[in-house]
């Protein structure tokens, strides 16, 4: 699905940035995977490369065969709106809209007809438990319940890919596990997914992980067995990029 | 439970509808006097003020400039408020935005549902803009009538010329808000400015630089050029020097130890440097104000005054050998009225619009104001006289004909009589000749006759012969109807037809300028506005930091207050200096020295400064203590919410 090559971002100015400088990794048709690091070390500016919000200074993104610097702006903009759903740690809803209709933004988007429309979000809300908060604001609505309003804005138009920017990074804990089981469960059901985390237990879901220090790849996990000692290799991982893996075992898997 | 372009806008104009305040309050006022003007424009009926009132025909002239300039300045201040009040906006929606562009809204998307909100916000300002507007004709034109001296005015509002007027507004709407969106451009790729960009920036600032000081010696030295060069010296005044000269000035300010006041001095020069096309625009605003107001002064001073012995004349037409019972009438009233004054018959001989009056007639008419009598040696000649306005400085095509028609009929042309006076001014007099009487008498045609009424002065306004004379003005205008293209029997002539009649000029000129400036100041203080909601955010989560470090509520409010007392007033003052530099240009160009008139222009500073204080005020005093409020409410951090 993914496939990244020699990729280079660097940000000129004053102060010469260089959040990535090789970085190499590709990803399956359905998987689900993290990617991890300490801050700064330049997983944000992943996430907005795969999402063709920045271009790359050197290297290639292939999504499906294509490589995403060849898009042209009309065609990188239906990408964004066809292929990709984007969920954020900070929800970014917005604000003059009600959860029903944040949803419905990217059909709005794609000018899909508005009964079918309305049809797909309810059948979509219901999965997400947030069937009651249809026509609330989003700011009446709690910290879990604007997530789950995001993930079910990046859901409305059956995207291929998910991009996930600290996803959890917001929310307290039971949010945070209520919100990784539906993404899991939206992995099974065949969606690729690529979710950027500093946290393990949001790790621990995913079935490939990777990890991220001073712009290029440490090291890369694979997950084949089951979820509670995935997370401690996770966090053995972890600590080696700077950890300390006393202080981390203590953590254990929701 | 759907979602369409059009109600996501108009969720947006609810969600910044305070933004949509100031803007379409603009709007509405720039409307509403541009409408007034454009009524002016194209009403037939102040037009044909200059049909019955030739001497008017000057003023009303005078008065088209002064009204066409300052279309032309609502119309660039309307572009510019629109651009710089769009682009506000946009950067205050900047995150939504971007939100909309990782969903996969593109430039198309974008527009649509923007220029929906643009045009919805537009145009019911425009409507309301074009309501009052018509309301203020209607006042202006009672206005008009009061301080000119006017008979009943009417307002002809046609559907041609509003579409005119709507269709201009919304070009102007969108022109400035295509701008603004241009240079705003969301998906625009980010990039980094070039060497080359970098020092054409630095060339252009340089010669900017060069020219504003250029044009600071041209006002000292009082060159005539400096009226030209004052729009961009003005800009590039204000904007210069706040965007760099204060900040770097108020840079140079390093104590020796960290204190509120150097706090103060580096956020001073943060906002002037972020804020300073804002205060540029402001700026230029108040001193346009400043200058327009100075010009009323300007134009008392030099000059007009009030005891004008300027005289009018009614001149009264009628195609017909037996005169009627209106014109009867008419001299019954007049001799009734004033029984002192003088009244003629002048006959009148022609057709099509060549028209021809004997000189006996001419002559006793002439005799009568003081002027040179003529003499036609044979009666084959004959001499002009303009009957038109525009006769007395060219020559027209209508001219030149009739001229050629009379040698075609054999008459010898003398020179064009040279006094300013208008004798035949109708709509079907077109051109008039004086032949003798002799070749008069002999001509085959019906006589027609002008009765020619001495009246009241500017010396009587204010009593009962001035009301006597108006109320009889009013009785023939009742009986006209203006509006419409028939010929007007009658005519109002001015005694001193070539000068231009001062106390009319500057009533007139004050009441376009002083409803320029209430626009103005409408403007900049919905800018103000604008800019007070923009950063109104921004503004509370800093304080929240300065109280959490522990900063005393006093010391905030004092920084407050300094703060914005400086921001606003240092732009002010920029301006007062401009203005004050196109005074004296103004004054020493109309030969006066400066001395006599500073209390007066003190007087005039001091008016306009009141004015600016009071458009500032909400954002200096109350602003802060909004800010104060919100600031000690909420707490420091966010609740972290726990609710799932």
């Amino acid at each position: 699905m993914i496939e990244v090559k020699q990729l280079g971002k660097v940000y000129p100015g004053k102060v010469t940035e260089q959040p990535l400088t090789d970085i190499n990794f590709r990803v399956e048709e359905g998987e689900m995977v993290a990617v991890m690091g300490p801050s700064g070390s330049g997983k944000s500016t992943l996430i907005n490369l795969l999402a063709t919000l920045d271009q790359p200074s050197w290297g290639s993104i292939l999504i499906q065969g294509i490589d995403t610097a060849t898009f042209k702006r009309k065609e990188t903009t239906r990408f964004r709106r066809e292929t990709l759903g984007i969920i954020f740690q900070e929800f970014n809803l917005l604000d003059s809209l009600t959860v029903a209709e944040n949803i419905l933004v990217p059909l709005m988007l794609s000018g899909k007809k508005t009964k079918e429309a309305r049809e797909e979000m309810q059948h979509l809300a219901k999965r997400l438990q947030i069937d009651e908060l249809l026509d609330k604001q989003v700011d009446e609505v709690s910290g879990g319940q604007r997530q789950r309003t995001a993930i079910g804005r990046a859901l409305i138009h059956a995207p291929r890919l998910m991009l996930a920017d600290e996803p959890t990074g917001a929310l307290d804990f039971q949010a945070t596990k209520h919100v990784m089981e539906l993404l899991a469960e939206l992995n099974v059901a065949g969606m690729t997914m690529v979710i950027v985390t500093h946290d393990p237990t949001v790790a621990s879901y995913c079935n490939h992980v990777l990890f991220l220090k001073d712009g290029s790849i440490q090291t890369e996990l694979f997950r084949d067995e089951p979820r509670r000692v995935f997370f401690q290799r996770v966090i053995e991982s972890l600590s080696l990029l700077g950890g300390d893996e006393h202080h981390l075992s203590a953590i254990r898997p929701t | 439970m759907n979602i369409t372009y059009l109600q996501y806008a108009l969720r947006n104009i609810r969600r910044y509808q305070r933004l949509y305040y100031g803007y379409a309050l603009t709007i509405i006022v720039a409307m509403t006097i541009a409408t007034s003007y454009w009524n002016l424009v194209v009403s037939e009926s102040f037009q044909n003020i200059a049909k019955v009132l030739s001497q008017l025909n000057q003023v009303i002239e005078l008065t088209m400039i002064f009204v066409f300039i300052a279309e032309v300045i609502i119309l660039f201040f309307s572009i510019l408020f629109i651009y710089s009040t769009t682009y506000t906006m946009l950067e205050h929606r900047k995150n939504d935005l971007r939100i909309m562009r990782t969903l996969g809204s593109g430039f198309s998307h974008f527009l649509k549902y923007f220029m929906i909100e643009i045009l919805i916000v537009g145009g019911l300002a425009i409507m309301g803009g074009i309501t009052l507007g018509v309301v203020l004709t209607k006042l202006m034109l009672l206005s008009i009538e009061k301080v000119m001296f006017l008979p009943r005015l009417t307002i002809e509002l046609s559907v041609l010329s509003f579409l005119v007027l709507i269709a201009g507004a919304m070009l102007t709407l969108l022109i400035a808000t295509v701008l603004a969106i241009y240079r705003f451009r969301p998906d625009r790729p980010v990039r980094t400015r070039s060497r080359l960009r970098v020092r054409f920036g630095l060339v252009m600032q340089g010669t900017a630089v060069l020219i504003l000081f250029y044009g600071y010696f041209m006002a000292l030295t009082r060159q005539d050029n400096f009226l030209f060069v004052f729009p961009f010296i003005i800009f590039v005044g204000s904007f210069f020097f706040c965007r760099h000269v204060i900040p770097v000035a108020l840079k140079l300010y390093r104590p020796r130890r960290l204190s509120l006041r150097k706090l103060i001095v580096s956020e001073i020069a943060v906002q002037l440097r972020t804020n300073s096309t804002l205060v540029a625009l402001g700026t230029i605003l108040t001193s346009c104000a400043l200058t327009a107001v100075g010009l009323i002064f300007i134009f008392q001073m030099i000059g007009f005054d009030l005891s004008s012995d300027n005289q009018f004349g009614l001149v009264y037409y009628e195609e017909s050998s037996v005169p009627s019972g209106r014109l009867e009438t008419l001299e019954r009233t007049m001799t009734k009225a004033f029984p002192d004054k003088y009244r003629q018959d002048v006959r009148l001989k022609g057709g099509k619009s060549r028209y021809m009056i004997p000189l006996s007639d001419y002559n006793q008419l002439m005799k009568h104001l003081g002027y040179e009598q003529r003499t036609l040696l044979t009666d084959k000649q004959t001499f002009m006289i303009p009957a038109r306005p525009v006769q007395v400085e060219e020559v027209t095509p209508t001219m030149k004909k009739a001229k050629a028609e009379m040698k075609q009929a054999g008459y010898q042309l003398e020179p064009m009589a040279e006094h300013g006076l208008l004798f035949g001014y109708n709509d079907r007099i077109k051109t008039l000749f004086v032949v003798s009487d002799r070749a008069f008498a002999t001509m085959n045609r019906p006589v027609a006759r002008i009765r020619v009424f001495d009246t009241p002065s500017y010396a009587d306004y204010g009593t009962e012969r001035w009301t006597n004379w108006m109320s009889i003005v009013r009785d023939i205008q009742s009986k006209t109807e203006l509006g419409k293209k028939a010929s007007v029997p009658y005519q109002l002539i001015n005694e001193t037809e070539d000068k231009l009649d001062g106390i009319r000029i500057i009533r007139l000129v004050s009441f376009v300028v002083i409803l320029l400036t209430i626009w103005l100041f409408v403007i900049n203080a919905s800018f103000l506005h604008v800019w007070m909601q923009m950063t109104a955010e921004r503004e509370q989560k800093r304080l929240k930091t300065l109280f959490a470090l522990g900063f005393s509520k006093e010391s905030i409010r004092r920084f407050l207050f300094i703060k914005y007392g400086t921001v606003l007033m240092v732009p002010y003052f920029i301006s007062i200096f401009h203005a004050w530099l196109l005074f004296q240009v103004i004054i020493s160009e109309g030969g006066l020295e400066i001395g006599p008139f500073l209390p007066l222009s003190f007087t005039w500073i001091g008016i306009v400064t009141g004015c600016y204080f009071i458009s500032i005020l909400p954002l200096w005093v109350r602003y802060p203590r909004y800010l104060l409020k919100k600031s000690c409410e909420s707490s420091m951090y966010p609740i972290p919410d726990s609710r799932v």
